[in-house]
Parts: C-alpha cells; structure tokens; sequence
C-alpha cells in the first residue's frame, strides 16, 4: 500500500470538515477523489502534502507516519495545486530550476530533468519566457511541470483542469495518463465526473467530508443501477412499434428523439435481445445500437439526492 | 544550498521589479537634493552684518584701553559696531528700545582689581538670550588673560595671581567640521528611504501569497525557517545594494561628507538593511497583506524617522527618548560620529546589533504562523 489515510478528522472551529476520512492507494494507481465544491477534496490532499494540521486519524505513506516523517515524505510528493502556483517574474525554466533545487536535483541531472519536464508539458520553446505571458492552459502545463522533475512516486493533482480550454484539458489528461504509464502514483481531484471516468482507476466519492462509497467504476456504478438505457438508431420510425416496446413488462420508458429511440428498462431482464426481435419483426433496420451505463453522477444522485454541481 | 537558492531567486526577483527598483533608488537621490538644499541655511554658518553694541567705560586703566583697542581692531569691527554711549542709564534706555543689541559696561576701578589678582567681570547687557556678542567678548577675555600671563612670566608691568578665565569658554565649532544640509539631508534620507526598503520584505512574502507558490514551498522538503532565512538574505542583498549605490550616488555626485571608516559605513548600511527587511517580513506575516503592511511601513517609518530627527532636528525629553526606538537614531549616531568626530560609538553599533537580533528573531517567531 503506498498511501493509507485512516479516519481522518479536521475541524474548523465547530465546523467538521472531514469526518472520519478513509482510503487507500496503491502503487500505479490513479486515484479520483469526486465531490462537489466544498467536500473535503482539497483538506484532504492539504493534510496529506503536510500543508495542513489535522485534529484526528493518521496519515502513513509507505507504512510511515507523514507526521513524523514529514521532509522524508514530502521528497517523495509532487504536488500540483488548485491555484497556478509559479513565479510570475521567473522564466519557465528558472521556475523549474527554483523548484528541482528545492527538492535536491544539482547539476547536470537537473538540466536533464528540466528539459525532460519541459518537453513532456510541451513547453521547451517557451523555456525562456516567463509565465506572465503565457496562455491558462500552458501556465497549467508549467504547473504540472515544476510537480514532477523530481520524480516523485506520488504525484497529488488538485483539480488540475479548472478555467482551461478543452485542447489543453485533453493535453493534460493524456499527460497524467503518460505519468501513469510511466510508473507514477496519481492522486487526481475533480468535481468534473467525466474526467475522473476517464482517467481514473479507482475512485472515492467525498461529500460533507465523508467518504460516502469508493472503489473502481463498475464497482461503484453496480452500487446504485437497477436500470439501463438503449439508444438504438434505426432507418424509420414506426410508432406503433413504440407502443410494442413499452408493453415489454420490464420496460419503463421509450421516447423517439429523431431518427433514434430511448428505451429505460430495469436492468438484467434481457431488454436488448427482446427489442431487437421487436424491430426485426417489423423490418426495420437497425444503423446502430448502444446500451448506456449509469454514470458516476448518477451515482453521486443516488447517494446524495444532489447533482455534482449543485 | 537552499536556502543560498532562495536568497538569489529572491534578489534576482526583486531586481526584476523595475518600479520598485527605480522608485527605491530616484527617491532618495531625490529627496537628498531637496530637502539638502532647501535646509542648507539651517547647516551652514552665514556671512552676518556687524551688531550695534553700545559701550560705557567708567574704567580709566589697561582694561578699558585694551577693550577700546579690540573694539576698533578691524577683525572685530567686521562683526561688531560699538558705539560709546554717555551713561549707563542712556545705554540700557537705547538696548531697550531696540536702538542697540546689546551694551558692554566697565566698572570704575576694573584695571586695578584685575591688577590686584581679584576676579572681575565684564558686563554685557542685552533683551535676546543669546547673542555672539558673548562668544567676541570670550575671546577678548582670552586673549586679555593669556596676554597678562605673558606679562607676569617676563616679570614686567603687571603682577597677576590668577588667569582663570572670567567667561567660561565656550566650544567654537570650525567651518568643515559640521555638516553641511546636504551631508545631514544624505545620511537621514538614506536612512529614511531603506526604511521604506521594508517593502522588499513585504515583497518576499505576500507575492508568494498572492502567486500561490508559497504552497509549493511549505510541501516542498525544507524547514519554513530555511525559507525565511533564503527570503530574509536575498532581500536584505537587495536593499543593501540599493544603500550602497544611494552611498556612491551621494558621495561621489552631491559630494556629501561620508569621510570615517569605510568598513563602519559598511557595517551600519548592511544592519539597517537587515533590520528594515526583517520589519517589512514581519508585517506581512502578521497582516498576510502588501496594501496593510506598506501603509504600516508608511505610518510607522515616518514615525521612526522623524524622532530620529530625519526631516530636521528635534529637541526635547520626550523626543529623545522615542528616538532610542528608532533604529535610524542608531545608525546615524554611528556614522555621524564618525564621520565628524573621528571616533568609533560602540554604544550605537551596539545598540544596532541588538536591534538587528531582536526584528530577524521576531521574523522567525511570526513566520512560523501558517501562510495557508
């Protein structure tokens, strides 16, 4: 196990803002940690990088207590945080170097994993420039970049996508999936559910400062669905053949939306194979078909009676 | 290493911030041109028009004929008018009504009580409580003593048990010893404006707040109070930089007298920076603002350098005891001293050193409050 976080409690004044907080990483993982704003996502990876006391629980990387090994643990973080953390009156490389020489690279390795940095977020061309000029998604990359040079086995991401434009928010999303291949732990919070479904392996979901249901998507998906959804695109629409699909006793629903249907049926009652003998019988051609899965928001809805933005 | 890493980003950053850099270095210059030319006159000795002194004599012996040869020696006619008067009462009516400054009197028999080794005086009466009329008749004095000891050593003429002067002497301070508007105007808005120079420590903290990259540091594997000492060097060298080129400026172009040893210079321009930064940091730990803390370095810099006599010299119980919390008093006291009396204050470079102790010890204390 490379991280254990055990019954975590901080409190703000009567305020409790993570309540008995549990989870574990292992290595290779990328680990989402979902909720809406104001969680505990960001108390938690603050606890964790050490920037913040906490009141109860423990924290233990590699079986050590991060409280009492706390220069020994940070050398293995990287952190990326919510905000751009970057000197705005240093070039790109500058804060690199600033950055490596804070986790002890010297010398000609330093120059080494600067420029492997740069390159891996794309901006070796803009080494020399200082952020100040740079674009939100590329100060987001530098971001990313000054968290990693020095190789650490976790790497902690803050909802690292936040204000960017949908070309760089792909960039890093490969990019964090590229450090995973290469042998890096993630830690990676979002209240954006489709990122976390994408990149993530395992996930947790934290509301009200509570761990309110983890494990890998299916796991969690299989948690809440009793029902499935078929988009079926077929060549003609016959109304009729509506009326036929709602009389199946384990459908609940079937709309038309242009040339394709939506049929909601509870789930494991072989609607797909009965549907498609329905359209067949009829003559109908089917163009395509696909059997939706309940998302993680889903999930957070039925867990918490919430949407993920709310 | 780390922290050396942190000092030099720091400088390097500071130097970056060209306003800051033009505003710290043209102020002071500017201010030194100023206020060392419109208080110039407050500094240095002026060509004055000789004083109209009456003189009455009831003396007939050697003193009234000396003091009549002095008045009208041409030395003394440069700086004073002596008018004879006919009577004492005549005299003390023309000093009241303004028509003299001041009237000179001789008692009858004054020659021959000196003679006889008694102790006399010369009076002088005048309305102002001070006057320089009192420093030419000391010097009449002297001369008049030192002159009739001559005398007794050669055994002629006169027989004389005591030359014990019948003024006290006063110091008469010579031209070139005392500092011109622009030597005093140097030094105190030198003083002044690396004061200000707290910015630089405000600077080192509350950007890292504003830019976010004081989460990196606090993750990153280094005590706070290596970042503190990194950030507390590398601005001081900044401002320090600063002083010794306002120095050079001052002494090379205004021609300020910097005379003394170079070294205490030095050494007092590197403890104020210290102090100055440490100041500016600790204000920032505290208020975790760059609007509140430079208002509070305006405020409280302003306070400093004025009873430390920064704008123009201050007298008073009071005002001396406030200026001992001002660490300007200390560092001018040294150099002053220095510079114009040749002489090395350890009290003050003393006094310097424990200040400097007591604001980086604070620095620590406060910096270690979470900046998160």
């Amino acid at each position: 196990m490379l991280l254990e976080v055990n019954n975590l409690i901080k409190r703000y004044g009567d305020f409790l803002a993570l309540d008995h907080i549990t989870f574990a990483i292992n290595e290779g993982e990328i680990f989402g940690l979902l909720g809406p704003n104001g969680a505990g996502k960001t108390t938690t990876i603050s606890i964790i990088s050490s920037l913040t006391p906490y009141d109860g629980g423990e924290v233990k990387f590699l079986g050590k207590e991060i409280k009492r090994h706390e220069m020994e643990v940070k050398q293995e973080f990287g952190i990326v945080p919510q905000e751009i953390a970057l000197f705005e009156d240093l070039t790109a490389y500058e804060n690199l170097d600033y950055f490596g020489r804070l986790y002890g690279l010297r010398g000609s390795l330093l120059k080494e994993r600067i420029a492997e940095a740069l390159s891996f977020t794309g901006l070796t061309d803009r080494q020399r420039d200082r952020p100040k000029g740079f674009s939100g998604g590329m100060k987001r990359r530098l971001n990313i970049a000054c968290a990693i040079l020095h190789h650490p086995k976790l790497i902690i991401m803050d909802e690292p996508t936040v204000g960017i434009d949908p070309q760089s928010r792909n960039h890093i999303l490969q990019s964090i999936k590229e450090l995973n291949k290469m042998g890096s732990t993630i830690i990676y919070t979002s209240h954006y559910m489709e990122e976390v479904e994408e990149i993530c392996t395992r996930v947790a979901i934290v509301d009200h400062g509570r761990v309110i249901a983890q494990g890998t998507k299916e796991e969690l998906t299989a948690l809440v669905s009793t029902e499935e959804k078929l988009v079926i695109e077929i060549s003609s629409v016959n109304y009729s053949l509506v009326e036929q699909i709602k009389s199946i006793p384990s459908i609940r629903e079937c709309i038309i939306k242009g040339n394709s249907l939506e049929v909601v049926g509870k789930k494991g009652e072989h609607n797909v194979s009965r549907v498609i003998n329905l359209l067949a019988e009829a003559g109908i051609e089917i163009l395509s078909l696909n059997v939706e899965k309940p998302s993680l928001e889903a999930v957070f809805l039925t867990l918490t009676g919430r949407s993920l933005r709310d | 290493m780390k922290i050396l890493m942190i000092a030099y980003y720091t400088f390097i950053r500071n130097v970056r911030d060209v306003k800051a850099m033009v505003a710290f270095i043209l102020l002071p210059i500017l201010m030194m041109l100023i206020l060392g030319k419109a208080l110039d006159s407050a500094y240095t000795p002026k060509k004055i028009d000789p004083m109209n002194v009456g003189y009455f004599s009831q003396d007939e012996g050697l003193l009234d004929s000396s003091l009549n040869e002095f008045f009208t020696a041409k030395k003394t006619k440069s700086v004073l008018e002596v008018k004879k008067v006919k009577t004492l009462e005549s005299g003390m009516d023309q000093v009241k009504s303004g028509k003299l400054k001041g009237l000179v009197y001789l008692e009858k028999g004054m020659s021959n009580s000196f003679k006889n080794g008694e102790q006399v005086k010369i009076n002088f009466y005048s309305k102002e409580k001070t006057s320089y009329v009192q420093p030419v008749l000391e010097s009449f004095v002297r001369t008049f003593n030192i002159g009739n000891t001559l005398i007794k050593v050669d055994g002629k003429k006169m027989q004389q048990k005591s030359t014990s002067s019948i003024i006290k002497e006063v110091k008469i301070v010579t031209e070139g010893k005392i500092p011109r508007g622009i030597d005093y105007y140097s030094l105190t808005a030198l003083f002044q404006s690396l004061l200000f120079g707290a910015i630089f420590g405000v600077f080192a903290i509350t950007k890292d707040m504003g830019n976010h990259t004081n989460l990196r540091l606090a993750a990153a594997p280094i005590q706070p109070s290596k970042v503190i000492l990194g950030k507390l060097i590398g601005s001081t060298m900044t401002l320090y930089g600063i002083s010794l080129l306002i120095f050079l400026v001052s002494k090379f172009i205004y021609k300020a007298n910097w005379d003394g040893s170079l070294w205490l210079i030095l050494l007092v321009l590197f403890l104020f920076s210290a102090i100055a930064v440490a100041f500016g940091m600790i204000l920032a730990y505290l208020s975790k603002s760059t609007m509140a803390s430079s208002l509070s370095i305006f405020i409280i810099g302003t306070v400093l350098t004025l009873v430390s006599g920064g704008f123009s010299r201050m007298e008073g119980k009071v005002i001396e005891m406030l200026s001992y919390l001002s660490p300007n008093t200390y560092a001018q006291k040294a150099l002053f001293t220095n510079i114009y009396e040749g002489t090395f204050t350890q009290s003050n470079i003393l006094g310097l050193v424990l200040y400097t102790i007591i604001v980086v010890a604070f620095t620590f204390i406060t910096g270690r409050r979470r900046v998160i």
